[in-house]
């Protein structure tokens, strides 16, 4: 299993507090880790840090070998081309349909001008449909997204990753506001994605039980480090 | 239950406070006097002119019909004017408003200025604009065009980038994720977002500018509002009522589309 992404010593502070003290993690391709953690533990503020949209105060991203830590802003678009995430509220353009917020996976690819008019070209709808239907949402191409259950948003969301191709998927506790069947068809999706596209899936859960039924490595955040370390 | 809570559960206030307050209170008052006294308020004035009211009110029944042809095309140009001068300063606004929005330019080198720029130009009324602009461009309906644009664009600008500022973060965020660039990510997520509150905004702007610019007229901008000022100058009663009737027709119709539009959008 190739290594995609290795994070080393990352450190945050806010208002004088710090939240992520020396956290370092690293994520292969194939493999689902799961970081588990109270609320306040430093999960979220890792996954912003890894994404840069929090800069760290000190340590070192390493992204399929590119040192993320330091990149300007159009190299670092690039590299997020790569990098899928799955927000826990989801974060889609709720007045768009399914379909279109499945095409923000593609906004990278897409020349500006079909942006601007937002016609994409038949690559690209074909590329956005086929991740709808991997996600079971075939028949839900045109819905707009707020007319979505909660399960089926983030079904999207994960469609929307998948369609942008990347290699590492970050999930910020996806189904934290989903009742349990459809959080364990959401995390199922997500560990399968793992062996049929060969994706790294790092995700953070709040339930112990949903850790130890999909995880391939589980690591425990306290205080804003990363704890420990082992195989679920 | 008695409908009271137990005094302990309210918190007293103090001297201090009691004290601001009634000082505050007093301020308040004598400041209100002084405003009446200012606008020289005067009430028996208001009373010895109600004859005068009443005696160009009788003379204006019946309304003169005779050239509702014309003062019906002046009201067109007074709506062509609102409805040009709008779109003029939506298209300004258009920049000003991205220069202005805290989450869309985080520089505050380029996003004072442009602040600074909307407040002077929606600080100045569209009259005082097209009073200057009369004197530039001529007498007629463009000084007023470019009057209520120049309003339009500050004020709009401004309604329309409090309006980005208060977009749902977590949707550019994602969008941002893809890797995609800046313009994209305005369009494609933010855009699809606010369109429904800026596109209200804009037609609540057509609406006070049509409205704006029945007065622009006495300034020589031409439009309904000239001949109102025309028929008052000339003690044209009866023909000032056909006018007012025909302004309250006009106002009470872009009124009617701009609201049934506006409640189309949300």
């Amino acid at each position: 299993m190739t290594l995609l992404l290795t994070a080393k010593g990352l450190h945050k502070t806010y208002k004088g507090r710090a939240v992520l003290g020396d956290a370092s993690v690293n994520l292969r391709s194939g493999e689902f880790v799961a970081i588990l953690g109270a609320s306040g533990s430093g999960k979220t503020t890792l996954f912003r840090c890894l994404t840069r949209l929090v800069e760290p105060d000190a340590g070192t991203i390493i992204f399929e070998g590119r040192e993320l830590v330091g990149l300007r802003s159009h190299a670092l678009a690039k590299a997020r081309r790569r990098m899928g995430v799955v927000f826990q509220q989801f974060n889609l353009v709720r007045r768009l349909s399914a379909m279109e917020n499945v095409l923000v996976g593609r906004l990278a690819e897409a020349p500006l001008w079909r942006v601007m008019l937002r016609h994409f070209g038949d690559d690209d709808l074909r590329r956005a449909a086929a991740a709808l239907s991997a996600v079971g949402l075939a028949d839900h191409l045109h819905q707009r997204a707020d007319t979505l259950s909660g399960g089926q948003q983030q079904r999207v969301a994960i469609a929307r990753a998948l369609a942008q191709e990347s290699r590492v998927l970050l999930a910020d506790e996806p189904v934290a506001s989903l009742d349990p069947e459809t959080a364990a068809a959401i995390l199922s999706l997500l560990r399968d994605l793992t062996h049929t596209a060969g994706l790294g899936v790092l995700c953070t859960l709040h339930q112990p039980h949903l850790v130890e039924r999909f995880a391939d490595r589980v690591l425990t955040m306290e205080g804003g480090r990363v704890t420990s370390l082992s195989d679920a | 239950m008695n409908g009271s809570f137990p005094p302990t559960l309210r918190r007293p206030s103090t001297f201090r406070e009691r004290l601001a307050f009634a000082v505050l209170l007093v301020l308040a008052v004598i400041g209100y006097a002084l405003c009446l006294k200012v606008a020289q308020v005067d009430f028996g004035r208001l009373w010895e002119g109600l004859p005068r009211l009443a005696r160009w009110a009788a003379r204006a029944w019946p309304p003169d019909l005779t050239e509702v042809g014309v003062l019906s095309l002046r009201a067109a140009e007074t709506v062509a004017m609102g409805t040009v001068g709008t779109s003029f300063g939506a298209l300004i606004a258009i920049p000003l408003c991205l220069l202005a929005a805290r989450n869309v330019t985080p520089s505050s080198i380029l996003r004072l200025p442009a602040r600074g720029l909307l407040n002077a130009l929606r600080g100045i009324d569209s009259f005082i604009f097209a009073l200057i602009l009369v004197a530039a461009v001529g007498l007629g309906p463009f000084a007023g065009v470019l009057g209520l644009a120049l309003h339009a664009a500050g004020s709009i600008a401004k309604l329309w980038s409090e309006t980005l500022e208060t977009a749902e973060p977590g949707p550019v965020e994602a969008v941002t994720m893809s890797g995609a660039g800046r313009l994209k990510v305005i369009r494609y997520a933010l855009l699809p977002d606010v369109l429904p509150s800026l596109s209200s905004i804009t037609l609540y702007f057509w609406e006070w500018s049509v409205r704006a610019s029945t007065v622009l007229g006495v300034v020589g901008a031409g439009g309904i509002g000239q001949e109102l000022k025309n028929s008052v100058d000339l003690l044209a009663f009866d023909r000032v009522l056909t006018i007012l009737v025909l302004i309250i027709v006009m106002v009470t119709v872009i009124d009617g589309i701009s609201g049934w539009l506006r409640r189309r959008l949300t």
